[in-house]
């Protein structure tokens, strides 16, 4: 039991305890870019997802470059690929959004 | 009554026989090969490899660049770093499925050895496969056995597999690869 809390501390955060809350449809109210996610990707994904930084291929900064990814960005946060381990996790309230919103198809709203 | 136990019986036999727990089984999607690493003389396009060029970090300036999802169950990647081919236990909806992935270096032929490939998943833009605590292993070397993947829906299903993912893809010469085969789930 020990053992198992140790691994279970050492390894939060993982791909391995990621949680299954992908939405089965889009919510209502659909979240919006502007006010709900757009400050979820600036907090955890503009360290590296910007001009400048380690991912900067895969620019997350506006609109039309998050949406051009939005298969990515659905695969790698509801995998909890990412953020990567290290980096502070969404909220599970800031997740929902970001998963329902990605769910909804990404709208410009 | 005899005859009505026995006829029910056949008939339980030949349901059980006939519709099989298992189901119907997909898998990769036959189309075309893959020959985007054929050069126009016939020869093979091949980019080497170095793993001193995997660096964690880099800013690179490049475009988003997966290569197109390819048929069948080997390939290259987009960059033509790598050889990929790959088998898998039987693809049924809501099962666990593993893939057994072999993945050598186009330039010279060597195994590509703790690629730590990892498998990206989906159906469409807003359905991943669901998390299903997938891991992998590698024996021997370039051999990878990775799963569990559970496809929750029939479809023709995207599996990409990233290789050397935590370096970034700034030198030419950077390990880091990845290739995408379709995978049908009756």
């Amino acid at each position: 039991m020990l053992l198992g809390a140790v691994l279970l501390i050492s390894c939060g955060g993982s791909v391995a305890d990621c949680p299954n809350d992908l939405p089965a449809a889009c919510p209502s109210p659909v979240p919006s870019h502007a006010t709900d996610v757009k400050p979820i990707i600036t907090a955890h994904c503009l360290k590296c997802h910007a001009p400048g930084g380690q991912e900067s291929s895969k620019d997350l900064t506006t609109y039309a470059n998050a949406s051009t990814q939005k298969q990515a960005v659905l695969t790698q946060s509801y995998s909890c690929r990412m953020p990567p381990q290290g980096e502070p996790r969404p909220t599970a309230g800031e997740r929902a959004l970001l998963l329902g919103w990605l769910v909804c198809g990404s709208p410009n709203n | 009554m005899i005859r009505f136990v026995f006829a029910c019986g056949v008939a339980i036999l030949v349901v059980a026989a006939c519709s099989g727990s298992d189901g119907p089984t997909g898998g990769p999607v036959a189309g075309a090969a893959d020959t985007h690493c054929t050069l126009p003389d016939g020869g093979t396009q091949a980019q080497p490899i170095s793993l001193a060029s995997c660096t964690p970090t880099g800013g690179d300036a490049g475009v988003i660049d997966s290569g197109a999802t390819e048929f069948n169950a080997e390939g290259d990647d987009d960059d033509c770093k790598y050889h990929v081919r790959f088998t898998s236990s039987p693809v049924r909806q809501n099962t666990d499925v593993n893939f057994n992935v072999v993945a050598t270096q186009k330039a010279g032929g060597a195994v590509a050895g703790g690629a730590k490939i990892d498998a990206e998943v989906f159906l469409n833009d807003t359905h991943p496969a669901p998390n299903s605590s997938q891991h992998v292993t590698e024996s021997p070397a370039g051999t990878y056995n990775l799963g569990p993947v559970r496809f929750d829906a029939a479809g023709r299903w995207t599996v990409r597999f990233h290789l050397h993912e935590d370096c970034a893809d700034v030198a030419p010469d950077s390990p880091h690869g990845h290739i995408a085969f379709f995978i049908n789930v009756p």
